[in-house]
């Protein structure tokens, strides 16, 4: 987080800054926070610092991957994780990889979860925990953390990193889920219902750690998640002439392919290696 | 610095006014929208020292407000750091509701009343149907603004309630607004609670002083039974496995006829059916608002013909500040939120520095004279007197320990 001097806001834009906006969505249901893939491609301020496209994928995977590990040794709940990792994909939407260390955001973006998702964790045992994890090739760093002058410099730039997240993500701290609409729709089907649940639960998790969150809302992406996965278990869905099961999300067969198109390839494939 | 350059072009948007009292966790000040020229009032929590970052109050209440939009609930306008403070921006609101319950130079109709209420439901309505629980319903937090409109305000406390097995505090609510199962201390509680606030708030309005006024947890409930007679458990099967259920002398019930002898019928019923000991038989907001007593004869008053207390000018007292802060009824540290100001005194000469306004209390003249009771006014008690060292470890700095989140 060395580089936060004066010019580097003005310079990719403030507030408002990022990507443009998709028309359609209303702001006051967060839809100034969904941005279509090619904006989100093309404009993010990493790219602008001559971060290219493929190093931005991997660094975003790789804050995911921090992330859910902290959460998992810190034992919150799933939610906190998947808010603290779309607090983390929205920061860097407005403020680019070169100047901001992506492990100290993902850092602050877990201790903020955790108090905005009423799941709390002490401050000092987030900076541990995550240090241990930053340094786990180093094994001096769990005794180095222990001294109070290295916890203290952790614990400035955290609480100062805690103001930069929060000014960033511009105070939007209420963050949907798609798991909730996912599983009210599946109840809803007759067939197959937990061998689908469980692979459209996974795509879901996958989707997480893409910038698919960022280009579609909860419930679009909890439809997208069914749809994909009814297809890779060769599911038929219900579709009873009156009200066709995609009805339930609010979403049109078009968008669906839209999803599915924009659904980077890489996980189905991740996934089918898998089972 | 990133965030002092995001924070100073949002700061330099308001222009910043007089001092309007001291909030729970920062002054509040009154401002200048330069952008829209709307009025606006702006709480400043301190960052300074945090242990743990940037206040868990202040960090549920943003977040629940930027997503409760609605007629009857305060409006956060804006939220940024600057200078090592969280801002917060809400709309500027004149007054709140204890003011006008307090105020004897006002006369609430029975329609008036009706009003006052069905605004206050329906904010609440609202919070309910976005699953948040309000958990600080008192007049004191039901402010009025320049139309008349009544809004929900301060919702540090409030909590979403979706997963019903979810364990809160019971430690919620100024102890007069609090619900006979909070009292029992029941961990597991829903939307009742509000409502059982709003109906010791239209008592209120029908007595124009607070309903049950206990002295201590069990005094509360001692008023509550001495009220609505001691809760049988065919009346309330669930009340014996509360935590802190105990026995009570059985009391009967006097008429509410004899307690509230100017209300209507419909009042009375409605009054009742809030006032439900088990909360699963307790009337839900949106029944409430559909209660034939809002539509009946009288109608609701239009907010804007409603009665609110008098602008101050006509105090002949020369060291009168109308910069000066409200009367204080309610506990210091949380003193009056906004006085309404004329604006024929904003001239400046009478300005003094900000900062000294807490100070100066006496010149201001009561809206209620209390001395004709030969009696202080009431102390009212909230949930920052006597429990507060109680509830700072329940609320803001319980940390679950990841044993207990397991279980």
């Amino acid at each position: 987080m060395a580089g936060y001097s004066s010019g580097d806001v003005s310079h990719h834009g403030t507030y408002e800054g990022g990507p443009d906006k998709h028309s359609q969505d209303k702001p006051e249901d967060g839809g100034r926070w969904y941005f279509f893939r090619k904006e989100i491609e093309d404009n993010s301020p990493s790219r602008r610092d001559g971060v290219d496209l493929k190093k931005e994928a991997y660094l975003r995977k790789s804050y995911c991957t921090f992330l859910q590990d902290l959460g998992m040794r810190l034992k919150v709940p799933q939610v906190t994780i998947a808010t603290a990792i779309i607090f983390c994909h929205r920061f860097f939407l407005r403020q680019s990889h070169a100047k901001n260390d992506r492990r100290t955001i993902a850092t602050v973006c877990m201790f903020l979860a955790g108090k905005v998702e009423e799941t709390p964790r002490p401050l000092k045992d987030v900076i541990l925990v995550s240090y241990e994890i930053i340094n786990k090739k180093d094994p001096t760093a769990v005794q180095r953390i222990k001294q109070k002058e290295v916890y203290e410099q952790q614990k400035e730039l955290i609480l100062l990193g805690e103001r930069v997240v929060l000014a960033t993500l511009g105070f939007d701290l209420n963050v949907q889920h798609p798991y909730k609409p996912l599983v009210e729709a599946i109840k809803k089907f007759k067939v197959a219902q937990n061998a689908l649940a469980q692979v459209a639960w996974n795509f879901v998790n996958d989707g997480l750690r893409t910038s698919l969150c960022l280009q579609f809302k909860p419930h679009h992406i909890a439809a997208g998640a069914i749809f994909l996965a009814a297809k890779f278990l060769k599911v038929k869905l219900p579709s009873d002439g009156e009200k066709v099961w995609w009805q339930e999300f609010d979403v049109t067969p078009r968008q669906l392919e839209g999803w599915r198109s924009s659904q980077p390839s890489i996980v189905v494939h991740d996934y089918a290696r898998i089972n | 610095m990133a965030e002092v350059d995001l924070a100073k072009k949002v700061a330099d948007r308001y222009l910043k006014r007089e001092v309007l009292g001291e909030g729970t966790y920062g002054v509040v000040y009154k401002a200048i929208d330069t952008k829209t020229g709307q009025t606006v009032a702006i709480k400043k929590i301190r960052l300074g020292k945090q242990k743990e970052g940037v206040n868990f109050t202040a960090l549920r209440e943003i977040k629940l407000l930027k997503e409760l939009k609605d007629p009857n609930i305060i409006e956060l306008i804006d939220a940024f750091p600057h200078k090592g403070n969280l801002h917060l921006v809400f709309e500027f609101m004149e007054t709140d509701l204890e003011a006008v319950i307090r105020d004897r130079n006002i006369f609430l109709s029975p329609a008036d009343i009706k009003s006052y209420l069905q605004m206050t439901l329906k904010g609440l309505a609202y919070c309910h149907k976005k699953w948040v629980l309000h958990r600080d319903m008192k007049p004191n937090n039901l402010l009025i603004g320049p139309n008349g409109q009544l809004k929900l305000a301060d919702f540090g406390l409030a909590r979403i309630f979706g997963s019903p097995d979810r364990r809160f505090t019971h430690q919620v609510f100024a102890r007069w607004y609090r619900a006979p199962e909070l009292l029992f201390g029941t961990k597991q509680y829903g939307s009742g609670v509000d409502v059982w606030a709003a109906a010791c708030i239209f008592a209120e309005l029908l007595l124009r002083r607070p309903f049950l006024q206990g002295s201590s947890d069990i005094d509360q409930l001692g008023k509550i039974f001495a009220a609505f007679g001691t809760p049988t458990s065919s009346q309330w099967p669930d009340m014996v496995f509360l935590p802190d259920y105990v026995e009570y002398q059985y009391v009967p019930a006097p008429t509410l006829r004899s307690m509230f002898p100017m209300a209507s019928d419909d009042a009375l019923d409605l009054l009742s059916k809030m006032f439900t000991y088990d909360p699963k038989a307790r009337i839900s907001v949106q029944q409430a608002l559909e209660h034939r007593y809002f539509s009946s004869a009288p109608l609701p008053t239009a907010p804007d013909k409603l009665p609110r207390p008098a602008p101050k000018r006509e105090s002949k007292n020369s060291d009168f500040d109308p910069h000066e802060g409200p009367t204080v009824l309610s506990p210091p540290r949380k003193s009056r939120r906004v006085m309404p100001q004329p604006d024929g005194f904003d001239g400046g000469e009478i300005r003094q520095p900000a900062g000294e306004n807490t100070s100066r209390n006496e010149p201001v003249p009561m809206s209620v004279d209390f001395s004709i009771f030969g009696a202080k006014p009431p102390n009212r008690p909230t949930i920052n007197s006597a429990d507060r060292t109680h509830l700072k470890r329940k609320l803001d700095l319980e940390f679950q320990h990841p044993e207990e989140s397991m279980r």
